[in-house]
């Protein structure tokens, strides 16, 4: 069985989310390939299970390396990507 | 074609010569000047607060800027929207739109102004007495991506 290289992401918290998570931005180690659950998982592990609860709210605005995440089903990770996870607008 | 996301507005007489300058066919010019409200849900409003996605929310407000003008066959817009503290009183965004005639520039500006609040990664918390507060997005929010 091929062996999934470990991969160092970025990740950044914007707007309510910043301030409930207490967090601007955090690095993670994972598997190449990593997709959204595993994401969730690891940022769980790292800061708190409340991280679950607000990940997990309908309506998210997910961007990687600044191109916004249409299909986060097909999400998968590679080393040096910059995520970004943002509630959802409320400018104007 | 002008978007700007800043912690200060130009003049908007300005942006309105500017913007009369981008064609002789310019029969109507529609303007969308958002301001901070006192109040709001019955509480004293000090402030806003506005954050914006430093990257995303200019690109993806430029498509958009791009979108409508297509879609709605009008001449030109500009977008001017502030970030940082804004107090009660002091205008948040500009959204100006040259067209023909009027009906299409109503049409574009109404779009443009909902498609800003429901689609481009900018937030707002209001400063009350009470502290901050993240505002939620709009009712029936359904953004397009």
């Amino acid at each position: 069985m091929e062996k999934r290289e470990n991969i160092n992401v970025r990740v950044r918290f914007y707007a309510e989310l910043k301030d409930l998570l207490k967090v601007k931005a955090v690095n993670l180690e994972l598997t190449s390939g990593s997709d959204w659950g595993s994401l969730v998982e690891a940022l769980s592990k790292r800061l708190s299970n409340d991280v679950m609860h607000h990940l997990r709210r309908k309506g998210l605005l997910i961007a990687v390396n600044n191109i916004l995440v249409r299909e986060l089903n097909k999400l998968e990770l590679k080393d040096g990507d910059v995520i970004d996870i943002m509630p959802l607008p409320s400018g104007g | 074609m002008k978007v700007k996301i800043s912690d200060k507005l130009d003049n908007i007489l300005d942006l309105v010569q500017e913007i009369k300058g981008s064609s002789d066919n310019i029969g109507a010019i529609t303007i969308f000047m958002g301001v901070v409200r006192g109040e709001s849900g019955g509480e004293k409003v000090k402030a806003l607060n506005f954050e914006s996605h430093q990257e995303l929310a200019p690109k993806m407000l430029k498509d958009l800027c791009e979108e409508i003008v297509k879609k709605h066959g009008v001449i030109d817009v500009i977008v001017e929207h502030r970030v940082n503290e804004v107090k009660v009183g002091e205008d948040i965004i500009y959204v100006i739109v040259a067209s023909r005639h009027r009906r299409e520039g109503f049409k574009a500006l109404t779009e443009l102004i909902d498609r800003i609040k429901n689609e481009i990664p900018i937030w707002k918390k209001e400063i009350t007495d009470k502290g901050g507060k993240w505002v939620s997005p709009d009712k029936g929010h359904r953004p397009r991506y």
